[in-house]
C-alpha cells in the first residue's frame, strides 16, 4: 500500500503547527473524533511529512490532560456564565485607560483582529501583540522600506546558490534542514555563508563560517550590505576585512541567494539587522531576504494590530504605564507571564485584576491571585487563518471537538458585543507590515553607537523549547537538561 | 533482502526528532538513542538488525529474538533489563534505561510495517538524512557516501 492510498483508507486531519513561523503543515490519525497519532504525510509541499520535535508536541497540545477546561477564578473552578458576569463586573471598575491588552503572537489572526474590535468597542487604547522580544525587534525591522527588497519563498530557498543565514536557522526551523542540504550538495560551487558568534548546528553545514563577536551582526551585514566600509566593520566585528569581502563577494557574484534571519535575543539590534538584511536581498531581482520568528504567528498578528489599531503602545511603553500606576488591570490573551516576560512578572503585583486565557494553568503562582482564567482553544479546536515567515495565509479547520475552551474570538464576544467580517482579519494580514521610511543616516548612527556585548556563554543547542507552552510537554522535559 | 533504515550522516543536523518520533510512536520511551560526536553534532543510533545478532546470543531471558522477516525484536515481558544486549552489541546502539530497568531496542515501527508505512525515524526526518530501503539498493546507491566528508573533513581539520 502506498502513502497516497494509506491517507485515503485513514481518517487524517490536518493542521498547522505554529511552534515557530515555518508553518509546517501536522497531519493526524483521528478515531472517534479524537487525535490519536501523527500521521506523517509525505505529500504536503512544505515540510514533506517531516517534523522537528516541537512539531510533535502538536500531538500532546491536542490532548493533554493538564488543559484548561473550566474558567477559574483565582483556584476556584466557576462555569462560563459565571466567568462572564464576574468578568464584566470586574472589568466595569475600571477606566478604559486603565486596561491593557496583550495578543499572543501564537493566536490566528481573526483572534488579532476580534481582540481588537473589542477594545475599540470598550475604548481600550492599550492593544498590543506580545511574543518574544527579538521577534518583535525583527518585525520592527521588517518594517523599514527598503525599495526592491522582496521576501523569499520556500523554493527560492531550495533554488539559490547562495545562503546567507544569520543566527542558528536549524535550531530554530529543523524542517529547513531538507531544504539547506539541496542548496549545499545541490550544485557545485554553492554557498552557505553563516553569520554567528558561536559553533552552531547551523555552521556544521557552511561553506563559510563568519564567526563574528556576539552582538554585531547587524554590523557585520551593513557593511556586507556595503553600508559600511569592510574595514571599519573588521574591527568592531572581530573578522578579517578579506572574510567579510570574500562573503559579500560570494553571495553578489551568485546567480540567486536568500538571506534567512534568525532573531535571537543574544543580539543587538534585530530591527537594523533585518533593516541590512534587506538592503542585501535588494540588490538583484533573484535575491530574497525571509525572518524565521520564534512564534508562528507574530507576522500576522503584529500587522493586524499594526493597520486595525494604529498608534497602539509598545511593550516598554505598557510596562512604564504600569510603572506609574496608569494600567491597573490586564488581559493576557494566549500569553503566559512565567516565561519570556520576566519585566512584566515583576510588575505583576502592582495589577489589580488580571484575565489570563491560556491553554495550560500558569506557572507562575501569582496568576491565581487576582486573576480570571479562561481556558482558550487551540487551532486545532477553533478556527482560525495564519501567516507563514514567507507571508503565505495558512487556513487551519477545527478538527478536534473543544472540550470546554472556548477562541479568543469567542471570548471577546463575550466582552463586547462585535462582528468582525468573515474575512476581514486574513485580508488584513496578508496586506504585509506597514511600511515605514527609515533614514539612512540615522540607521547608520544607530549602528556605530551599539556597545561592545560580552561573550555569554554558550548555551547546549537544544530544539527542544521554545516558548511558554512546551514546558508542558513530555519530550522537552526529558530533554530540557542535556 | 530485508529493507534496513540508512543514516548518511552528511545531510543530519542532528535535530533528534526521530528519537521524539520514536518516542511519541512507542509510549513515549524513545527506542533510539543518539551520541554526541562534537559540541554541536549528534548521531542517532539505528539498530542494524544484524544477521547474527549478539544482543540475542547475549540474551539471558530469550529476550531478544532473530524474526522470521529478520527484524531482531525485544520482547518487554521477558526483559529484566540486565543489560546484557548493550553490552554485547558490537555498535553501541543499545542504551540501556537505568531508571526504567528496560532495555529499549528498535522495532522498525513494526505496526507502521504491517500497514505499508516507513518507519517513523525516517517518516520524519527534517533533513532528508533517513532512508528506508533494501540493504543491496542503498550500499549500490550510497557508495559515494560511505566515508562522511562532512565529519571527517571537521574531525581531521582539527587533529593537528
Amino acid at each position: 500500500m502506498t502513502n497516497d492510498e494509506l491517507m485515503k483508507d485513514m481518517d487524517i486531519k490536518k493542521s498547522r503547527c505554529l511552534f515557530c513561523s515555518l508553518g509546517c503543515e501536522v497531519s493526524f490519525r483521528a478515531e472517534g473524533g479524537r487525535l490519536t497519532a501523527l500521521a506523517y504525510d509525505q505529500n504536503n509541499p512544505i515540510n514533506k511529512g517531516s517534523l522537528c520535535p516541537r512539531g510533535h508536541y502538536n500531538l500532546e497540545l491536542a490532548s493533554h490532560p493538564g488543559r484548561l477546561t473550566e474558567p477559574q477564578i483565582g483556584r476556584r473552578k466557576v462555569s462560563w456564565e459565571e466567568a462572564v458576569t464576574f468578568l464584566r463586573g470586574e472589568l466595569g471598575a475600571f477606566a478604559s485607560r486603565e486596561i491593557g491588552c496583550l495578543v499572543s503572537c501564537l493566536q490566528s489572526n481573526e483572534a488579532a483582529l476580534a481582540a481588537v474590535k473589542m477594545a475599540g468597542r470598550k475604548g481600550i487604547e492599550n492593544i498590543l501583540s506580545a511574543g518574544a522580544a527579538a521577534d518583535l525587534e525583527a518585525y520592527g525591522g521588517s518594517k523599514w522600506q527598503v525599495p526592491g527588497a522582496r521576501l523569499a519563498t520556500l523554493e527560492a530557498i531550495e533554488q539559490s546558490e547562495a545562503l546567507l543565514i544569520v543566527g542558528d536557522l536549524l535550531s530554530r526551523s529543523p524542517v529547513l534542514a531538507r531544504r539547506v542540504n539541496q542548496v549545499k550538495y545541490g550544485k557545485r560551487g554553492n554557498k552557505i555563508i553563516v553569520l554567528d558568534p558561536n559553533k552552531t548546528h547551523t555552521s556544521w553545514f557552511a561553506t563559510s563560517h563568519l564567526l563574528c563577536r556576539p552582538g554585531t551582526e547587524a554590523i557585520a551585514l551593513a557593511a556586507l550590505a556595503g553600508a559600511i566600509p569592510f574595514s571599519a566593520a573588521a574591527e568592531k566585528s572581530g573578522l578579517p576585512a578579506a572574510q567579510l569581502q570574500q562573503a559579500a563577494a560570494d553571495f553578489k557574484n551568485a546567480a540567486s541567494g536568500t538571506v534567512i534571519y534568525v532573531p535571537q535575543t543574544r543580539r543587538l539590534r534585530n530591527d537594523l539587522a533585518v533593516y541590512y538584511a534587506k538592503q542585501l536581498a535588494a540588490g538583484s531581482d533573484h535575491k530574497s531576504f525571509i525572518v524565521y520568528y520564534l512564534y508562528g504567528n507574530t507576522l500576522g498578528v503584529n500587522t493586524v494590530i499594526d493597520r486595525a489599531a494604529p498608534g497602539h503602545p509598545t511593550y516598554h511603553q505598557l510596562l512604564d504605564k504600569i510603572d506609574r500606576g496608569e494600567v491597573k488591570s490586564l488581559l493576557m490573551f494566549g500569553e503566559d507571564i512565567s516565561a519570556g516576560h520576566e519585566e512584566l512578572q515583576k510588575r505583576f503585583r502592582m495589577l489589580k485584576f488580571v484575565v489570563f486565557a491560556g491553554h495550560f494553568e500558569s506557572e507562575s503562582p501569582a496568576i491565581y491571585d487576582n486573576s480570571l482564567i479562561l481556558p482558550l482553544a487551540t487551532q486545532f479546536e477553533g478556527a482560525g487563518s495564519f501567516v507563514t515567515a514567507d507571508g503565505q495565509l495558512a487556513v487551519c479547520a477545527p478538527i478536534a471537538p473543544a472540550a470546554g475552551s472556548k477562541t479568543l474570538p469567542e471570548i471577546c464576544r463575550l466582552i463586547a458585543e462585535i462582528s468582525p467580517a468573515e474575512n476581514e482579519a486574513s485580508e488584513l494580514a496578508v496586506q504585509g507590515p506597514v511600511s515605514q521610511t527609515k533614514d539612512e543616516a540615522e540607521a547608520k548612527a544607530e549602528l556605530a553607537a551599539l556597545p561592545p556585548l560580552e561573550a555569554a556563554p554558550v548555551k547546549p543547542i537544544t530544539y527542544f523549547g521554545n516558548n511558554h507552552l512546551v514546558s508542558n510537554f513530555f519530550w522537552y522535559r526529558v530533554n530540557v537538561n542535556g | 533482502m530485508a529493507k534496513r533504515v540508512y543514516l548518511n550522516l552528511d545531510l543530519c543536523c542532528g535535530c533528534r526528532s526521530c528519537a521524539a518520533a520514536c518516542a511519541y510512536g512507542h509510549h513515549l520511551q524513545s527506542l533510539l538513542g543518539h551520541s554526541k560526536l562534537d559540541g554541536t553534532a549528534e548521531q542517532p543510533l539505528h539498530c542494524l538488525h544484524c544477521d547474527q545478532p549478539a544482543c540475542a546470543a547475549a540474551c539471558p531471558n530469550e529476550a531478544m529474538k532473530k524474526m522470521e522477516d529478520d527484524t531482531v525484536l525485544r520482547s518487554q515481558f521477558r526483559c529484566v533489563g540486565c543489560g546484557s544486549c548493550a553490552l554485547a552489541c558490537p555498535f553501541g546502539v543499545i542504551q540501556p534505561d537505568l531508571f526504567k530497568h528496560i532495555t529499549p531496542k528498535c522495532d522498525l515501527c513494526i505496526d507502521r510495517l504491517a500497514e505499508g508505512e516507513i518507519p517513523r525515524c525516517v517518516a520524519t526526518c527534517t533533513s532528508g538524512a533517513l532512508s528506508f530501503a533494501e540493504v543491496d539498493d542503498q550500499l549500490a546507491d550510497q557508495n559515494k557516501n560511505l566515508v562522511s566528508v562532512r565529519i571527517l573533513s571537521n574531525f581531521i581539520g582539527k587533529r593537528r
